[in-house]
């Protein structure tokens, strides 16, 4: 099994671009939802939901992507934002909001819709770490970890092709040991 | 019905010679438009079938070849009378592409004037439309590969035409057919009985008999002492469909009976299982013009048929040899088993062989025809071929297959003094499927009856029904097993309704074999007295294992089930594939490239794309470039970034071009603005782009469209018409729409196509649309990603309020192909689009 391991390159455990999910930078954190909860990936028998979703221009050009905590974070009402993010141990922690007592459950609901009609270009991850077609597969573990990215898009030819998820490098890495 | 009329005729202001002008532009404008909108139809509705699931026939991609050629040339012509003569290039552009479709077409054109016949050393393949592709593909193996096959002529597909036209015979054929229920034998019967007859009395015209003599005497002269045989040669035989063994045959014609069985071969394509054949492929006889060869007989010591492939299992790196001694329709006919050789491709070693019991074998009669004598008894066990003769055989079989690219399945005969001849070569029917690897277990099955030969691979249950003539077919039930003890002429009429053909005699070799694998009916030949199968209680055709087991066993049939991949080896799957190469890539994206020109259009959809944008800028600009503003009519100045060019049809241009610009608040088009409304109150989505300005082009952008993804929008309108053509994106909408005080003479139509995602995507967001527009109250039909809709009838207020509902709904789809990944995220759009329209279960439309 490692003498196949020589030979597995991004671009065999890729999944294709137009078989991944992807909305336009405008669309809101709400329709996100929907393209993470709607969608299924079926990869060698497997399903799963996707816990990524790349984001294009009108051009169709890859911008950034979404994870579920950029949502997550995204969603946040204005109300809990008093202080940095990175004071505060988690999201929607309540530890250093001195207002939260002052908030009534239903302002904090509001406040979230309100949230979930904002753009996801506003929260994404501009896209700065790609592998390429080519590289192989323990490149891409490199890249990965280095970048703490569970999803990279792939590139070959300078355009983007497809994108290769750390659960499908891990499953072919595995392979080695099973 | 919605009916359309002009909107012109509703507000016709005061003469005015400027506005005639306009008016009259507008007239073909509107007659493009409508034009466009029928190919945008049908080049959708052949890219939807081309994905593969759905159905279609021959008779489909004919009619929808016809159609759209018909609407491109149409397009053109508009597009002259509205541009003038500087577009006639389109027509040349047209024909080229024409001429390439013509190419592609199994049925070629009409059959045109050409000569009644053709030495066989004359023709190549190239002319299977005019001498059918029997006669093409001997004349190609003799003249281009100098291959052994016997001298002889074509009697072309033009003879049969004249004979018909002569005697006044196609209408009156057609009309018999048009009536025929191919599905009740009886019918079948009684309209071939009449057809045959009118032929069979027609007499062959002078100018056609006199050179079919002429030709035969040549014939004669060259080759004395030899006899022939007078074949089927029907033009789209042995392609596109095999119609193997559907025609007739004269071996050893008497040559004052060769003008009697010349008509009895034109009669023969209406036997009823020739009828049955053509009608259940959607064939309409018109395609399938007959020609006819009349080629010197080989006095065959043995004969048979050469498979370059295993049929059933095209991995394998053999091919067969099938052989019978005397002439080969003993074989085909599946009256004799053959011996068969097995031979390794890469070597020409033998690596198999089974060498049948011969009884009988089919002979030359001296009195003309042929007559089955008894195999001497020394002959009876001893191979037909010697070893050298079947390796000879191989390496011409695949010097054959080299020449043609594919597989073949050639029929072959070996004189007495050891000569071989080729006497047909045709592309080899072979049925792709993998043999499941799952392994089932029949140990507990009682087997009837084992030792059989696939014929053609799967599994069925059903009831035994034996047959033995054609007199037994009438009444065979549907989904029968069907079983006899040797084929015979007949059993394709009851093909399409069958479980299963086991028989007694025969193998793959026969024209059954042929015909099962087209019509992929698990067949086994080599089972002992199937006759006797019980017929009281179900049984199991295992036509991979060659076995017949007692009972139902549906486990087998679905383990046993071929892993067809529905069209990959289907010939007529290729055929739309090759054909849409030819009609739909649009190759001209982009109206500022400087490729945007009509030596460009390699396609249909090209012309068609061509003459649109040309067609608006004739309207708008008089041919001017878009973009030279000064030659702008009017244009709409709104907040929303799309740039709306617009033709009044009842107002006169300002002469300052400062006073072109039209607020949206004062259109002076009721039906404009009631739609502008409704975009401009859904809002625009997208006003900057955030703050990240790297991106990264993908494979499923565009080249070409990143200068103007989305072009210009055109409108012309008046105080109560609009149609209104509307890039955005990379989709396009057209909306059109009469609202008067007159309900009964007011409509909307919508049309969209397109989109940047991939075809599935988009064909979701038509879904989508299609959905809110019938919740809307449109009748609407889709093709691929193309819908059109329409509705009628509507008071003002309801006129209003729909085409506020457009408006926004042609907003909020805006790129959502993008996100339509699934059909669940799809039907998530639907309603959440449903519930902001007013337009959820429960609630009162918009």
């Amino acid at each position: 099994m490692p003498e196949r391991m020589k030979h597995i390159r991004a671009g065999d455990v890729m999944i294709p671009l137009d078989q991944y999910p992807h909305i336009p930078y405008w669309f809101t954190l709400r329709q996100a939802m929907v393209e993470m909860e709607k969608s299924d990936l079926l990869v060698e028998g497997r399903q799963s939901l996707p816990r990524v979703v790349l984001i294009f221009d009108e051009r169709y050009e890859l911008m950034g992507m979404v994870r579920r905590r950029d949502i997550m974070r995204g969603l946040e009402p204005q109300v809990l934002k008093k202080r940095p993010l990175d004071d505060r141990r988690r999201m929607f922690s309540a530890e250093h909001a001195d207002h939260l007592e002052e908030q009534s459950y239903e302002a904090i609901l509001a406040g979230v819709i309100e949230q979930a009609e904002s753009s996801v270009g506003d929260i994404m991850l501009p896209i700065e770490h790609t592998v390429d077609f080519h590289d192989h597969i323990f490149r891409v573990v490199y890249e990965m970890n280095a970048s703490d990215l569970s999803l990279l898009p792939v590139i070959h030819d300078g355009q983007v092709v497809g994108v290769i998820r750390s659960v499908d490098v891990f499953r072919e890495v595995t392979k080695m040991f099973l | 019905m919605v009916r359309f009329r002009d909107p012109r005729k509703s507000s016709r202001p005061k003469e005015d010679s400027a506005l005639d002008a306009v008016r009259s532009k507008f007239a073909a404008f509107l007659a493009l438009l409508e034009r466009h909108h029928q190919a945008m139809t049908i080049i959708s509705d052949m890219e939807e079938k081309s994905q593969g699931e759905y159905l279609f026939d021959l008779n489909y991609i004919r009619t929808s070849v016809a159609q759209i050629r018909n609407c491109v040339s149409r397009l053109v012509d508009i597009m002259i009378e509205l541009g003038g003569a500087r577009y006639q290039i389109l027509r040349d552009r047209f024909a080229e592409i024409g001429a390439r479709i013509d190419d592609s077409l199994p049925w070629c054109r009409s059959t045109g004037i050409d000569r009644f016949t053709l030495p066989l050393a004359e023709i190549g393949r190239e002319q299977a439309c005019s001498v059918g592709s029997k006669n093409a593909q001997m004349g190609e193996m003799k003249s281009k590969l100098n291959l052994p096959v016997p001298d002889g002529f074509a009697i072309t597909a033009w003879s049969c035409r004249h004979f018909r036209e002569v005697n006044d015979l196609n209408d009156r054929i057609s009309k018999r057919l048009a009536a025929v229920n191919f599905l009740e034998y009886d019918d079948l019967v009684r309209i071939s009985g009449e057809i045959q007859s009118m032929i069979n009395r027609a007499p062959i015209p002078d100018d056609l008999a006199e050179a079919i003599h002429t030709a035969y005497r040549e014939l004669a002269t060259n080759n004395p002492g030899a006899r022939f045989a007078l074949r089927s040669s029907a033009l789209g035989e042995d392609s596109w469909f095999s119609f193997a063994g559907q025609y007739a045959t004269f071996l050893n014609v008497q040559p004052e009976k060769l003008l009697e069985c010349y008509r009895e071969i034109l009669a023969s394509k209406f036997t009823p299982k020739a009828i049955y054949y053509l009608l259940s492929h959607s064939l309409v006889e018109d395609d399938l013009a007959m020609g006819v060869g009349l080629v010197e007989m080989i006095d065959a010591r043995a004969a048979g048929v050469l498979y370059t492939r295993n049929p059933v299992n095209p991995e394998s790196t053999q091919l067969q040899v099938h052989a019978v001694l005397g002439l080969g329709k003993s074989l085909v006919d599946g009256r004799c088993d053959p011996d068969v050789f097995h031979i390794d491709r890469a070597n020409m070693e033998i690596v198999g062989r089974t060498t049948a019991l011969k009884d009988i074998r089919l002979v030359m009669s001296p009195d003309g025809g042929t007559v089955e004598e008894s195999v001497p008894d020394e002959e009876r066990t001893v191979p037909c071929l010697t070893d050298d003769q079947a390796r000879r055989l191989a390496e011409l079989g695949v010097e054959i297959e080299t020449h043609y690219n594919k597989p073949q399945d050639i029929e072959w005969a070996i004189d007495h003094d050891g000569r071989i001849f080729l006497l047909q070569t045709r592309p080899l029917k072979i049925v792709s499927t993998e043999t499941p690897s799952e392994p089932i277990d029949v140990s507990g099955f009682e087997v009837l009856r084992s030792g059989g030969v696939t014929v053609c691979p799967g599994a069925a249950v059903g009831y035994v029904y034996p047959v033995s003539s054609v007199d037994d077919l009438p009444g065979v039930p549907d989904k029968a097993i069907l079983v006899t003890r040797q084929p015979f002429p007949g059993l394709v009429t009851v093909m399409g309704r069958i479980a299963a053909i086991v028989t007694e005699v025969g193998g793959p070799a026969t024209h059954l074999g042929t015909i099962a694998r087209e019509y992929r009916i698990p067949t086994i030949a080599g089972i002992d007295e199937p006759q006797t199968l019980p017929r009281k209680t179900p049984v199991t055709v295992d036509a991979i294992e060659g076995a017949v087991y007692a009972g139902a066993h549906p486990e087998l049939v679905e383990a046993r089930q071929p892993d067809y991949d529905l069209f990959a080896d289907m010939d007529i799957f290729r055929l739309l594939e090759d054909l849409l190469v030819h009609v739909a890539p649009l190759h001209l994206v982009q109206p500022a490239d400087p490729g945007f020109v009509p030596e460009n259009c390699r396609t249909m959809h090209d012309i068609t794309r061509y003459v649109h944008q040309k067609a608006i800028e004739e309207m708008f600009y008089g041919g001017i470039r878009v973009g030279d503003s000064t030659q702008v009519f009017h244009r709409l100045k709104t907040e929303v970034p799309l740039t709306v060019d617009m033709i009044y049809l009842d107002r006169e241009l300002p002469k300052s071009p400062s006073r072109r610009e039209v607020k949206d608040s004062e259109i002076g088009s009721k039906p404009m603005e009631q739609f502008w409304s409704g975009l401009m109150s859904e809002g625009w989505p997208h006003k900057s782009r955030p703050k990240y300005q790297a991106s990264f082009p993908s494979v499923l952008g565009h080249k070409g469209r990143e200068s103007g993804y989305s072009e210009n929008s055109f409108a012309v309108i008046s105080r109560e018409y609009m149609v209104l053509s509307l890039r955005m994106g990379y989709h396009f909408s057209t909306v059109e729409a009469l609202s008067t005080s007159d309900s009964n003479k007011n409509y909307i139509r919508f049309q969209h196509k397109q989109g940047g995602a991939s075809l599935p995507r988009r064909i979701r967001r038509v879904k989508v649309i299609s959905e809110l527009l019938s919740r809307l109250g449109f009748v609407h039909q889709s093709k691929g990603d193309f819908l059109s809709a329409s509705i009628g009838h509507l008071d003002g207020n309801r006129m209003a309020e729909i085409l506020h509902a457009v408006g926004r709904l042609t907003v909020m789809t805006k790129q959502l192909d993008m996100a339509l990944s699934t059909d669940q995220i799809a039907d998530w759009y639907t309603e959440e689009f449903a519930k902001r329209l007013g337009l959820a279960a429960g609630e009162n439309p918009a």
